[in-house]
C-alpha cells in the first residue's frame, strides 16, 4: 500500500484534486431548483441579459464559490489544527472554535449600534474573531496542562464549548425580535442561502492571509506532526510556527463562520480523507484539504438546495448528518 | 578543523517547587568521540542533553556554543552545528524512512524546502551509514524497534551536526539491537559528529563511552574514563549497595551486575 503511495509525485495528486474542484465549479451552476437552458445562458453571456444567465451567473456561481473557499478554509483549517493539538479528530467546530467565532459573529449582528463597515470588511468579522481568539485560549490553556489531557479530553472540552456557545446564542436569540430570529436561525445552522459576490469577498478579507499563513509552514507541520522536540532539534522554530498557526486557524475560522456560520465536520473529515489517499506529506495535505474540502462542502450544498427543492436546507446539517457518523467512527477506531 | 564545544558555566534549572534541581557548576561536552551521560531515574540526564541542545533554558548560568551563546541563538543555527535526537514519542502520522531522513536537512534549506543535489547526497550518506538504504520507502509502523531507531539515526546524520546529541537511543531496545546501535555511533568517521549520549544501560555505555559523566540527583558524581568513573565506591553512593562491579570479559572495561539478595541479608546468613 505504501509504496503505491510513493509512487505516484506528489503534484499529480493536486492536479486530480484541482480537477475534481473545476468539474464542480462547471458543473453544479447547472444543478437546482429552476432548470437552466444552457442556450440562454450562452446569450446571456453574449450581452443580452436573460433570466437564465442571471440565476447562473448572479445566484449559483457565487454561492457555489463561496462553498468552495469555506469548506477549502474549513478544512485546511483543521488539517493544521491536527498537528498543533497532536489530535486527527481537532477541527474548527470540534475544539469550540467555530463556537467561539459564532458568538462573536452573533453578537456583532445583535447589536447594530456597533456596526462599523470598511469595505468588505465589516464588524461582524472582527466580533467573529475575537470570539475564535477566545475559544482558541481557552481549549489551548486546558491542552497545555500537563499530564492529565488525553485525546479524548481535549475533544471533550472543545465540545462542550461548542454546545455552551450554542447555549448563550439562544439567550441571546431570546432577546432578539422574531422578525429577526428567522435569518439568525438561518444562519446558526450553517448554509449559504442569502449570497452574491459581495459575500465572496467579504469571506477573503480575513480568510485569504489566513490561509496564506497556514499554508506557509506545510513544512513545519511535518516535523511537528513528527515529534515537537525532534522539530526543535531539527531547527524549527516550534513557538512560532505554534502562535501563526493559532493567527492563522483564527482567522480563516471567524471568515469561514461570519459569513456562512459554524458548518462542523469538513474540517476533520477532510484531512483524514486526503491522508489516505495521497499519503502525509503537509504540503501535499493542505492544498489536497483546500480543494476536496471545497469540493465536498459545494456538493454538500449542492445536495442541501435540490433534495427537497425548491425547499433549501443549510449545507450544515447535511455536513452534520454525513460528518457526525464519519467522527464517531474515527473515535471509535483509535482505540 | 576546530570542534565547536558546548561549554556549561554555572548552571542552575528546575522544573517546578517540589525541591528537585540541576546544577552543573562547569562542563564541556564535544571533545570524545562518544560521551555516556548515566545515572539512576531522576539524576538529570535528559535534562541535561535539553539544555545542551538549547530546548530547555537554564534558570542560572550560561551555556555557550563555540563562542556563542545559546540562548541567543536562532533554533536554525543551533541546529545547524547540533543534531538532537528526543526520546522516541509516537508520531502523529506514518512516515516513510526516505522523508524523516529528508526532514534532517531543514536547517540548511531554504524557505521552499527545494532538495539541492548536497541535501540529496546527505540524505543518501545518512541512509547508508544506518543501512536503511533498501527500507528507505517503508513507513516507520512497518520497522521493527532497532530499525525505527537506526531510522531516526538516519534524520540526525542527514542534518550533518558537528555534536549529535542523543537520548535513550537504546532503550527498550533486545540487547542485540542495543547494541548494534551503540556500534553503528562507534562507527561514525573520525571526521563525522561528536556524539554525547544518555543511557540506562551503564555497561554498554562503559563499553562503548570514551567519557562517561555519572549523574546523581541532579549533581555530577563523577566524569572521565569508564574504569575511572565504575568503581564500587561510586556504584554504591549512586545506585545503593546491591551491585557488583566486575571485569568485562572481552575487553576489560568495568561492568555493573544486580547481586541476588541485598548485601545486609547476606551479611546475616554468614
Amino acid at each position: 500500500m505504501h509504496s503505491k503511495r510513493t509512487s505516484i509525485p506528489a503534484h499529480v495528486f493536486i492536479l486530480i484534486y484541482l480537477l475534481l474542484c473545476i468539474a464542480v465549479l462547471l458543473l453544479l451552476p447547472w444543478i437546482g431548483a429552476e432548470k437552466l437552458s444552457w442556450e440562454q445562458v450562452l446569450l446571456h453571456l453574449q450581452g443580452d441579459s436573460t433570466a437564465d444567465g442571471l440565476i447562473l451567473l448572479r445566484q449559483r456561481l457565487p454561492r457555489i464559490l463561496l462553498a468552495i473557499i469555506t469548506g477549502g478554509a474549513l478544512a485546511m483549517t483543521g488539517a493544521a489544527l491536527q498537528v498543533l493539538f497532536r489530535n486527527p479528530l481537532a477541527e474548527p467546530w470540534t475544539l469550540g472554535i467555530s463556537g467561539g467565532a459564532a458568538i462573536g459573529a452573533f453578537a456583532g449582528q445583535l447589536f447594530p449600534a456597533i456596526n462599523i463597515n470598511l469595505g468588505p470588511f465589516n464588524s461582524v468579522q472582527g466580533f467573529a474573531l475575537l470570539g475564535a481568539a477566545g475559544a482558541m485560549l481557552l481549549v489551548w490553556s486546558f491542552a497545555q496542562r500537563p499530564g492529565t489531557i488525553t485525546t479524548h479530553t481535549l475533544l471533550l472540552a472543545g465540545v462542550t464549548i461548542s454546545i455552551v456557545s450554542g447555549g448563550i446564542m439562544m439567550l441571546m436569540a431570546y432577546f432578539v425580535s422574531p422578525f429577526q430570529l428567522v435569518s439568525f436561525h438561518r444562519w446558526m445552522m450553517g448554509g449559504f442561502d442569502v449570497i452574491g459576490y459581495r459575500e465572496v469577498v467579504s469571506l477573503l478579507v480575513l480568510g485569504l492571509p489566513g490561509l496564506l499563513l497556514l499554508g506557509s509552514m506545510a513544512r513545519e507541520y511535518n516535523h511537528l506532526a513528527f515529534s515537537e522536540e525532534m522539530a526543535l532539534g531539527h531547527g524549527v522554530d516550534v513557538a512560532r510556527v505554534q502562535k501563526l498557526t493559532f493567527i492563522g486557524a483564527g482567522l480563516a475560522t471567524a471568515a469561514c463562520v461570519s459569513v456562512a456560520g459554524p458548518i462542523g465536520f469538513i474540517g476533520m473529515v477532510v484531512p483524514h480523507i486526503v491522508r489516505n489517499i495521497s499519503g502525509y506529506d503537509y504540503r501535499v495535505v493542505l492544498p489536497g484539504a483546500f480543494l476536496l474540502g471545497g469540493t465536498l462542502l459545494a456538493v454538500c450544498d449542492g445536495i442541501a438546495r435540490t433534495v427537497i427543492a425548491p425547499t433549501e436546507i443549510p449545507a450544515g446539517i447535511i455536513t452534520a448528518i454525513i460528518g457526525g457518523p464519519v467522527f464517531l467512527y474515527l473515535l471509535a477506531r483509535k482505540d | 578543523m576546530t570542534r565547536t564545544l558546548i561549554h556549561f558555566n554555572r548552571i542552575c534549572f528546575t522544573y517546578g517547587e517540589n525541591g528537585w534541581n540541576l546544577s552543573i557548576p562547569e562542563l564541556e561536552l564535544g571533545n570524545e568521540r562518544i560521551t555516556c551521560i548515566v545515572g539512576p531515574n531522576g539524576s538529570g540526564k535528559s535534562t541535561l542533553l535539553r539544555l545542551a541542545a538549547g530546548i530547555l533554558t537554564p534558570l542560572g548560568g550560561s551555556i555557550r556554543l563555540g563562542d556563542a551563546l545559546l540562548p541567543g541563538m536562532s533554533r536554525r543555527s543551533i541546529a545547524r552545528c547540533i543534531g538532537f535526537l528526543p526520546q522516541e514519542t509516537p508520531p502523529l502520522f506514518d512516515y516513510t524512512v526516505k522523508m524523516i531522513t529528508t526532514m534532517g536537512r531543514y536547517p540548511h534549506s531554504s524557505w521552499v524546502g527545494t532538495l539541492t543535489d548536497t541535501d540529496r547526497q546527505a540524505i543518501c550518506a545518512a541512509l547508508n551509514a544506518v543501512d536503511m538504504h533498501e527500507l528507505q520507502n517503508r513507513p516507520l509502523s512497518h520497522l521493527s524497534g532497532g530499525e525505527r531507531r537506526r531510522a531516526m539515526i538516519a534524520a540526525v546524520l542527514a542534518q550533518q551536526p558537528q555534536l549529535m546529541l542523543l537520548d535513550e537511543p537504546t532503550a527498550s531496545l533486545d540487547i542485540h539491537h542495543a547494541a548494534a546501535v551503540m556500534r553503528l555511533i562507534a562507527g561514525f568517521e573520525n571526521n563525522g559528529p561528536r556524539v554525547v549520549l544518555v543511557t540506562h544501560d551503564i555497561n554498554l555505555a562503559a563499553l562503548f563511552a570514551d567519557r562517561l559523566i555519572m549523574l546523581h540527583a541532579g549533581r555530577i558524581a563523577a566524569d572521565g574514563p569508564p574504569a575511572e568513573v565504575i568503581t564500587p565506591e561510586l556504584m554504591e553512593q549512586t545506585y545503593g549497595e546491591d551491585l557488583l562491579v566486575r571485569a568485562h570479559p572481552e575487553s576489560g572495561v568495568p561492568m555493573v551486575v544486580a547481586r541476588r539478595a541485598e548485601k545486609r541479608q547476606e551479611g546475616n546468613q554468614s
